[in-house]
């Protein structure tokens, strides 16, 4: 007797063989397998049955089982089916409906958002060959591009971008001024980079030192009604020269994702041909930005090594920390938060991936209660099941019916979505500053996603609910069992925890971000910016020779308590140049500080706190070279210069600049004072050792009396003519200017918040619809309970107990989740609060609160029910 | 006409399925073409041809006895139809009508 033949071979004929033929084939194998077998040994049997097995390959036919049924009413069935369901259960339908409406326009208007940040400088044809080099404290110098085209062939082009000249002034022929931002650009900069031309020159259109090529929207703005090309403007630049201009170009308007903003282009030749510009051939001067366009075999580590090379062969110098990084144009908008120095507007990696995470939870929330309605509906669905399964409906007939179900509620919800969606997107747009659709070139492109988004919901609530309920046995419901439902009821149990431990993360992360943001806002800042206005004079040769004048027109007026001028504000940056401390000699031009410069009483008039000596003060001419330290900078003057500093006033100080390599001193004095340490940056930063120098220029700084800000304003642009300024009246108030610092963090966490209360509301809703089945379902065991004399009191017991569980679970799980995500997220700052156990309670009592109302209503509501109604049919 | 005209090797299975009655089944068959005519054919050859020939009309079939020697599975036995005995019958009197047309010269004349 033969062994068996080969299993997986016999399976694989099950698998393919016509089952009306397997019978006769498989038996006639078998008869001469045995035959082979007897002949010719195991081997070779094995062989032949595995060849002919496979051989019968050429009888494979596609099988129908089912013949031609009438399929369109059978789908119009399900739908009406369907829709009954809807209508019959308006509070369950209303429930789900309400959570996907809210779970599919957060996440499509996430998605528009992340989608928006992510398009940054893709529209640039080369956008994946150019690169952007730059120090992580400054900038690039002029020589560093050309070198670098001259010695390395895989850089085939470079961009020089000098992009200081913001809030440029612009005068027409007809003497009309405007301000606008103006770029200095090398020629090639419209070949690089893709801004289109809609017309003028557009071979060479920043060749010659007399061009300028406008955007769109300037060049109506300057010359409305009038053919453009060849007017002729000026403008001024570096050295306030005057530059005479003729439109060469039009190009169109640049793109909210493009990281390089600017209204008007003028060739970088205009820098080169100026005799007073000393560092165009400098390498020590960081003064231009770079771009180089790279080859797609180019080594980006070893150009960037390269560079070290090419300083000191060309600087003279030691090498030093002199790296520099190249960055793909693709990644500059949302990686460069490590650059300490940027002109463009930076965008946040994390905040793009914590909307995605937080849109992809509220979408599964949502999902998360279709499923769990769905499945604890299902033995009121069971009977349905059972009768068609009973008429002869297959398994899969079932999964497609309940599929199409979940695909009405989605596609109703989506509609809804659809509508949400479009009233949200302005405001939205306002609040993140982003064009949110602009940037999509075709409807398709906005439609699409959103089907998509609408498919993968239905998919996702409907796939688990679908085949739960077609998976019943017919035999065990019609004859009154439900249909074996505990390993569903696990599920749900487990599905409630996830989503109450989410919510209760999200409602701990909103209190959090809500502290830390009005804990940045009400810390103390070292000085006081209400009531604070600041005006930029600008000349600040004018400026001194007006002051006295300037001085006594604003001291009289009523409202104005102080007056003084400034050359920095708060938030703004310092500078670092070498400053050489008494006692120390290692190098000529000293060390690297950070100089801060306040004018003459602006230490008092900020509110700034002295811990010794004095504010720089108008009388003491001496004054004009002294230093004021912080308390940073004199701690740490103690520790690397000795005790000497102990006692800092009257210490010298040498401060050395340079221009080109060569280091001369700039100017010497004594210390007259340490002033308590003030946020001169937002506080996610630290604060710097300052040596603040006295600047007496710049802006003008007065504080008014409470409530009287805004006529002030008002008196104060009446008086600006007098003052002789060459700027118009612009204002800022210091409150608002140092709080912009925080802008992004705080619409931030605004969003977070309605962000995370929307998750809350949506969990909530799917635990009123459970709470309310489960009451609904104990209905008659809560009757005879009460019959045999349960009070209300134990029957709510009762019915919140089993929630309480879940919920006490979901908070066991949430706590460290949640304290481990705040407190990474409070690293960020500098100036940070300390987790305490209060956010924790707090939110824990939230969502215990929330839960227990929303599952209470309905238990109550069943308990207080009268026994009679809910039995009468026994 | 499709279906009325057969290939040489289904004329084979065909005369087999007749001159092999009642015990025509696959491994039957294969085995008796190989004793009787020295052909070598592999069983799902066989078996596709048997199918091929019922759906034409040209063969039916039952199911047998079940044997212990084919695994408990029951043989298939064809039969030949009527319509199975008749376009055996027309290909036998096509190929002889044609035999007798050939003139003897042709045949004599062949070069060995």
């Amino acid at each position: 007797m033969a062994p068996s033949p080969p299993k997986f071979a016999r399976r694989f004929l099950h698998w393919h063989c016509d089952p009306e033929l397997l019978e006769e084939v498989e038996g006639d194998l078998n008869e001469e397998y045995e035959a082979v077998f007897a002949e010719k040994g195991a081997r070779k049997a094995r062989l032949f049955y595995n060849m002919e097995v496979f051989r019968f390959m050429r009888m494979y036919k596609p099988r129908k089982r089912i013949k031609t049924l009438n399929h369109i009413d059978m789908y119009f069935n399900y739908l009406k089916v369907a829709f009954r369901n809807l209508s019959k259960h308006k509070a369950y339908s209303a429930i789900n409906i309400v959570g996907l409406v809210i779970g599919i326009s957060c996440s499509f208007l996430i998605f528009l958002y992340v989608k928006a940040e992510l398009s940054f400088d893709q529209f640039h044809t080369n956008a994946h060959k150019i690169h952007r080099t730059q120090h992580i404290y400054s900038f690039m110098n002029a020589q560093a591009g050309p070198t670098f085209k001259e010695r390395y062939p895989e850089v085939e082009d470079f961009v020089r971008v000098h992009p200081w000249f913001t809030n440029s002034r612009v005068t027409l022929a007809d003497q009309q001024e405007f301000f606008d931002d103006m770029y200095m650009v090398d020629h090639n900069f419209l070949d690089v980079f893709s801004f289109e031309i809609i017309s003028g020159d557009r071979e060479t259109p920043l060749n010659g030192p007399d061009k300028v090529v406008l955007t769109e929207s300037l060049a109506k703005k300057y010359f409305p009604n009038q053919t453009v090309i060849g007017q002729s403007l000026k403008t001024i630049g570096w050295g306030n020269r005057e530059y005479n201009l003729t439109v060469s170009a039009v190009i169109k308007d640049v793109p909210f994702n493009s990281h390089l903003q600017f209204d008007f282009l003028v060739p970088f030749q205009l820098l080169e041909d100026d005799p007073r510009i000393t560092i165009m051939e400098s390498w020590v001067n960081d003064w231009v930005a770079t771009y180089l366009v790279l080859d797609e075999q180019a080594d980006v580590r070893k150009l960037e090594m390269a560079y070290d090379d090419l300083w000191t062969e060309h600087s003279g110098l030691d090498p030093g920390d002199e790296t520099i990084r190249i960055m793909p144009l693709d990644k500059l908008h949302l990686h460069s938060a490590y650059l300490e120095v940027d002109y463009a507007q930076q965008g946040n990696i994390s905040q793009v991936r914590i909307f995605g995470a937080v849109a992809v939870i509220i979408l599964l929330i949502a999902c998360i209660n279709f499923m769990n309605l769905a499945t604890a509906r299902a033995s009121k669905r069971g009977k349905e099941v059972g009768v068609r399964k009973v008429m002869g409906a297959y398994k899969k007939q079932l999964v497609i019916q309940f599929l199409s179900e979940a695909f009405v509620i989605t596609f109703i919800g989506g509609l809804i979505a659809a509508v949400m969606v479009y009233l949200f997107i302005p405001p939205l747009e306002n609040m993140s500053g982003l064009a949110l659709t602009e940037f999509l070139s075709t409807p398709l492109a906005l439609i699409l996603p959103f089907l998509l988004i609408v498919l993968f919901t239905a998919l996702l609530a409907g796939a688990y609910p679908a085949f739960v309920l077609s998976a019943f046995q017919p035999a065990a419901i019609l004859k009154g069992r439900s249909g074996g439902n505990s390993k569903a009821g696990w599920l749900r149990k487990g599905l409630v925890v996830f989503q109450f431990t989410v919510s209760v993360v999200l409602i701990l992360a909103a209190m959090v971000a809500y502290g830390q943001m009005s804990y940045v806002k009400s810390k103390s800042l070292g000085f006081k910016p209400a009531q604070l206005i600041s005006m930029n004079y600008g000349n600040s040769q004018g400026m001194r020779q007006k002051w006295n004048m300037i001085k006594a027109e604003l001291e009289a007026m009523p409202a104005v308590t102080d007056v003084f001028a400034s050359r920095m504000l708060p938030g703004d940056n310092a500078y670092n140049w070498g400053y050489k401390f008494e006692g120390y000699t290692e190098e000529p031009h000293g060390e690297g500080w950070a100089g801060y410069y306040l004018g003459p009483g602006a230490i008092e008039g900020f509110g700034m706190e002295l811990i010794m000596g004095r504010g720089f003060a108008e009388e003491i001419s001496s004054d004009s070279n002294a230093w004021v330290l912080n308390e940073t900078a004199w701690k740490q003057a103690i520790e690397r210069y000795g005790d000497l500093w102990k006692e800092p006033i009257g210490k010298r100080i040498e401060y050395y600049t340079t221009n080109s390599g060569d280091w001369h001193m700039d100017k010497v004095g004594t210390v007259i004072g340490v002033v308590k340490d003030f946020h001169h940056h937002g506080l996610q930063e630290a604060i710097e050792p300052l040596v603040i120098h006295n600047a007496p220029s710049g802006n003008i700084l007065v504080r008014v009396r409470e409530g009287e800000v805004q006529s002030t304003l008002a008196d104060l642009e009446e008086k600006w003519e007098q003052f002789g300024s060459i700027n118009p009246f612009s204002y800022r108030l210091i409150d608002q200017h140092f709080n912009r610092l925080y802008v992004q963090e705080d619409q931030f966490s605004q969003l977070i918040l309605v962000f995370c209360g929307l998750a809350i509301f949506v969990a909530c809703l799917g635990l009123l619809g459970l709470a309310s089945f489960t009451a609904e379902q104990r209905i008659k065991e809560i009757g005879v309970r009460k019959v045999l004399g349960a009070s209300v009191r134990q029957i709510l017991w009762l019915l919140s107990l089993s929630f309480l569980k879940l919920i006490s679970l979901a908070v066991l799980i949430a706590i460290p989740l949640g304290f481990i995500l705040t407190n990474s997220w409070l690293n960020n700052f500098e100036y940070r609060i300390s987790l305490s156990w209060k956010f924790f309670a707090l939110s824990v009592l939230a969502t215990g609160i929330i839960a227990l109302f929303t599952v209470g209503y309905h238990s109550l509501k069943a308990a207080m029910n009268n026994p009679t109604k809910s039995l009468r049919y026994e | 006409m499709k279906g009325t005209n057969i290939g040489e090797f289904e004329e084979l299975i065909l005369l087999m399925v007749g001159v092999m009655h009642p015990d025509a089944y696959g491994v039957s068959v294969k085995n008796e073409l190989m004793q009787r005519t020295g052909r070598k054919a592999t069983l799902s050859a066989v078996h596709a041809v048997l199918q091929r020939l019922q759906e034409k009309g040209f063969l039916n079939s039952e199911f047998g006895e079940s044997t212990k020697v084919r695994g408990g599975k029951r043989k298939k036995l064809f039969r030949l139809t009527a319509a199975g005995s008749k376009v055996l019958n027309e290909t036998r009197q096509t190929r002889n009508q044609l035999w007798d047309e050939i003139p003897k010269v042709a045949l004599s004349s062949i070069q060995h």
